[in-house]
């Protein structure tokens, strides 16, 4: 791998899972706002119309990602690398961890509402 | 190695090389100190002027029924003051803080390119002054900071004033943008041995993101700014509901960029705080990858909050809940942040001084700000609060508690580095009084005042509301805080003309900075030193005296250059020697071609402004061609036995990383303008048009292939120069040429297959979305011909080859957004089953 790339995927693995956070946030917002053109389920319908489910599995999809890169994060060796000292790859990989914490609450944060309001009323 | 050590001679000879000329030569200055104090002191003026401002707001609130300002003058007048305060204050302000101090923390001498800031520093100010000039000239902009369409529309202001606001901001975020790309490559790629992205002090990575936030940040409102212009001067229909446009759009693209730029001007804020604090505690900050995981956090989900200012223009429930939420939840990061700075101090040893006193008022009225902020992400709390004095006072606690109260504190502790002279304290801290007491007696009561009903934005009010006693109050508050502002002002003038000399490292800091002269060295570092911890001058023993006596790297001076290291971006290991540019005009002449363009086109001369566009480019194209070098060079050696490349000859030079940068910026902008079409199709009201795009087929298929070919004869052209083949030039013209019938198949598609773009939305962002593609390729073909004559002139060879392989990631950026922009215009109405 070229010093380049090896930069940019040291700077994607610090931000990744703030960056599938975002896809999330655009999918949700994004599927709501075109689902309830397409759909425009009664708010009467509650949580049971397609607007809901599609967004739960939006929400349900970028989770399961997240998942994914923390357990690639968990496996990962820590050591140093093509003149990076341990202790400076340690940082990162702790950085690369809380980040990704921060990004699973966030999703869970934001998308529980799916799960209670009723997509297109109001 | 002796040979390597510098002497008093190469220092002198330094000195001469970074020095800036006197006389008008001053005009040709790019050094990043003399750049950054000429935005500081350039900002602070715009300060004064907007502090001036809002005291006159507050003389006519003052009282009810007065009639000290009419309702235009105060419309008018508090239109400047945001917009002056965030874009001629703010902004610039950290722009010049982190150009002035970013290489002395890093260990550099001056930032990755030093004309860039040159340049941002001249957009900044003739943009400026053409927002000044509008006051005297009584056509101020008078629609508020964020110019709600209609009312910033032709339809309900017909003069200049929001056409003043529209070029204005957008020249002043030429800078903006210029700050961003030069930042994000000097962070990653100028720093000093040893500093892997892990030893990076915090002030770098607050920066770091900062940059980045402003790359992606600031192109929805330069969109938005382009759109409405275009709007106001040609009549194409963006915000127009009658002909398929929508005001809402506006609102979305405006606070896409305002609530990030909260963050923006937050975060070099607390990053001055993560300076100081450890400083004053005698300890290392506690939890530095906590820290810069919660800055990450802030400039992503910072984005995802613009919706809460739009909580009652009507949209569903569950979106409010989105971006509800995600306000809430942008509190966590800060509140890391927070709770680092507490336990520093708690786990230190904190001593009392001057900057901690304003720390503590920054501490106090920020927490409030952030609480009051999280009342408003609430939305019903929201749907009675919003457009009341409420706000207002809510936005005065987050900007002077969070920016304003750190700066000063900032401004005290650089103090002695900057000017050398000690700190006395005392005026300083009746000045930290008056504006504590000041600012609080102001805005604290401001909240009822906003809870019992004054809306935002009314130039008086009548007796018998309530609101009689609380204006009064915040009055007197505000010109007790103008008095502090004076005080503090007088303070800082008499250190600076009369204080003693101050000692080196007065409070005794572990950075880089503290290592250099008080005030420092034009060059910064007499030689650059391998540091091995993030508080170098804490753990290793002797830094600042083997800095200055020339035992590092780059210490002797050789063939006239200015030098100073590249690094890997992650571990730190010296890469390439980097040369960096002298004094020239051309960043001061380019910026005035885009005056002219600028000024023209606010004037309605729009040949006029043809022009100084034209200018710009070949002015830009004349920049581009003073740099890299004539013939391949061996490695240099660097010091400590180190040989290194100069930076034309290897891959991962900063200007890749600028290049990578802008496009970052560039491909924002893009997407932001197709996030404007979906809106608009999806959204609004006078949708579908009466017709679509109908070229064929066969036009826009053969627009993607001649820009296809156009990136895969720039491919070819690096390839056969890197096996130092003949024939790049023939390639080279080639690609120019297939760029050009890029060119044509856009305006060709323009002007057959689409109506009018007066006549509807559709017709004018259609249009819009084709002139930017055809633009890019434009460009392209210029690139295409500007490497050939490069390649004549013996610019370009098969080591150094940056020319050509910048020119590659333009034509690949072109063809993506062509095959992008063309597939969808082309395709979504097929999709949609309306299109022919």
């Amino acid at each position: 791998m070229t010093p380049a790339g090896w930069t940019i995927r040291a700077l994607l693995r610090l931000s990744a899972g703030l960056v599938v956070w975002a896809s999330a946030f655009v999918f949700l917002y994004a599927g709501f706002s075109l689902g309830c053109q397409a759909w425009a389920p009664s708010p009467d319908e509650g949580l049971n119309n397609p607007v809901t489910f599609m967004l739960a599995g939006f929400a349900v999809v970028h989770l399961s990602v997240l998942a994914l890169l923390g357990w690639l994060w968990w496996r990962r060796p820590v050591a140093a690398d093509r003149g990076e000292s341990e202790t400076s790859r340690r940082v990162r990989h702790r950085v690369e961890g809380l980040v990704l914490v921060c990004s699973i609450l966030a999703l869970v944060w934001i998308a529980f509402p799916v799960f209670m309001v009723a997509p297109c009323a109001g | 190695m002796n040979d390597t050590v510098g002497t008093a001679e190469d220092r002198r000879e330094l000195t001469r090389l970074f020095s800036t000329p006197p006389g008008l030569g001053r005009l040709a200055a790019v050094n990043h100190s003399v750049i950054g104090l000429r935005f500081m002191l350039v900002a602070a003026m715009f300060f004064i002027l907007g502090g001036l401002l809002a005291m006159l707001l507050r003389a006519q609130l003052a009282i009810p029924g007065n009639e000290f300002l009419d309702n235009e003058a105060y419309s008018q007048i508090f239109t400047m003051h945001g917009t002056v305060m965030m874009f001629l204050f703010a902004i610039p302000l950290i722009e010049g803080l982190a150009l002035y101090f970013i290489p002395k923390y890093l260990g550099a001498r001056d930032l990755s390119f030093p004309r860039l800031s040159a340049f941002g520093f001249w957009c900044y100010l003739f943009g400026g002054l053409i927002l000044l000039g509008s006051m005297f000239a009584g056509v101020a902009p008078d629609t508020g900071w964020f110019m709600y369409t209609p009312l910033s529309g032709r339809e309900f202001t017909p003069g200049i004033n929001a056409d003043v606001w529209l070029i204005g901001v957008t020249f002043v975020e030429v800078s903006a943008i210029a700050f961003g790309i030069e930042l994000v490559a000097t962070v990653l790629k100028v720093r000093t041995a040893g500093m892997s992205l892990g030893r990076m002090p915090l002030f770098g990575w607050y920066i770091l993101i900062t940059a980045l936030m402003m790359v992606i940040g600031f192109p929805p409102l330069i969109l938005a700014s382009v759109l409405l212009e275009i709007e106001r001067a040609f009549g194409w229909p963006f915000f127009d509901v009658a002909l398929g446009g929508d005001p809402l759009l506006w609102q979305h693209l405006f606070w896409l960029f305002g609530h990030p730029e909260v963050y923006i001007i937050f975060l070099p804020a607390a990053a001055t705080v993560s300076m100081m604090i450890p400083t004053f505690s005698r300890r290392p900050l506690a939890g530095y990858h906590w820290v810069v995981g919660a800055i990450i956090a802030t400039g992503f989900i910072s984005f995802g909050l613009w919706v809460h200012h739009m909580f009652t223009v009507g949209i569903p429930h569950l979106a409010l809940v989105f971006f509800s939420a995600a306000s809430m939840f942008v509190a966590l990061p800060t509140t890391i942040q927070f709770f680092a700075w507490l336990a520093t101090l708690w786990q230190g040893r904190p001593v009392r001084r001057l900057p901690m006193l304003y720390l503590f008022g920054f501490l106090f009225i920020f927490v409030c700000g952030g609480l009051t902020g999280v009342m408003l992400a609430l939305v019903p709390f929201n749907w009675q609060a919003h457009d009341t004095h409420f706000v207002v006072a809510h936005l005065h606690y987050v900007l002077i508690g969070g920016f304003v109260f750190p700066v000063i504190a900032a401004l005290y502790y650089w103090l002695p580095l900057l000017s050398g002279r000690e700190v006395s304290g005392r005026l300083g801290q009746w000045a930290f009084w008056l504006l504590f007491i000041g600012f609080n007696l102001t805005f604290l009561h401001m909240h009822l005042t906003g809870l019992v009903g004054m809306p935002r934005r009314v130039y008086t009010y009548p007796e018998g509301l309530g609101w009689e006693w609380l204006n009064l109050l915040s009055t007197i508050g505000g010109f007790i805080m103008t008095a502090g502002f004076a005080a503090l002002l007088l303070d800082v003038l008499a250190t600076v003309r009369t204080g003693a000399r101050s000692k080196r490292n007065p409070w005794q800091g572990g950075t880089l900075e503290w290592s250099l002269d008080h005030p420092p060295a034009v060059y910064n570092f007499a030689s650059l030193p391998e540091v091995t911890s993030r508080e170098p001058l804490w753990e290793q023993q002797d830094l600042a005296i083997d800095i200055r006596e020339g035992r590092g790297y780059l210490a002797r001076t050789r063939n006239g250059w200015q030098e100073t290291l590249g690094v890997q971006a992650i571990s730190g290991r010296p890469d390439q020697i980097i040369l960096l540019p002298g004094p020239t005009y051309i960043p001061l002449i380019t910026a005035s071609c885009l005056l002219v363009f600028f000024l023209s086109f606010l004037l309605g001369i729009y040949w006029l402004s043809a022009i100084g566009a034209a200018a710009s480019l070949l002015a830009a194209l004349r920049w581009a061609w003073a740099g890299g070098l004539d013939r391949d060079w061996p490695d240099q050696y660097a010091g400590s036995g180190l040989k290194l490349p100069l930076h034309p000859q290897v891959i991962e030079a900063p200007g890749w990383w600028g290049m990578l940068a802008g496009l970052l910026c560039n491909g924002t902008f893009f997407i932001t303008a197709l996030f404007g079409y979906l809106y608009l199709w999806a959204v609004a009201p006078e949708w579908p048009p009466e017709s679509f795009i109908a070229t064929g087929i066969l036009l826009p298929a053969l627009t993607v292939v001649m820009a296809l070919l156009a990136l895969m004869a720039f491919h070819q052209a690096v390839r056969v120069n890197r096996l130092g083949q003949g024939g790049v030039g023939t390639v080279l013209l080639a690609s120019a040429a297939l760029s050009a019938a890029a060119v044509v198949g856009c305006a060709l598609q323009i002007s057959t297959g689409l109506p009018e773009p007066t006549t509807h939305a559709y017709a004018a962002l259609t249009t819009f979305l084709l002139g930017y593609c055809g633009l890019h390729a434009l460009i392209a073909g210029v690139l295409g011909v500007y490497c050939w004559l490069r390649l004549r002139a013996g610019y370009v060879s098969a080591l150094r080859s940056l020319d050509l392989r910048l020119s590659r990631v333009w034509a690949g950026y072109t063809a993506a957004v062509i095959v992008i922009a063309v597939t969808l215009i082309q395709g979504l109405p097929l999709l949609l089953g309306v299109g022919s």
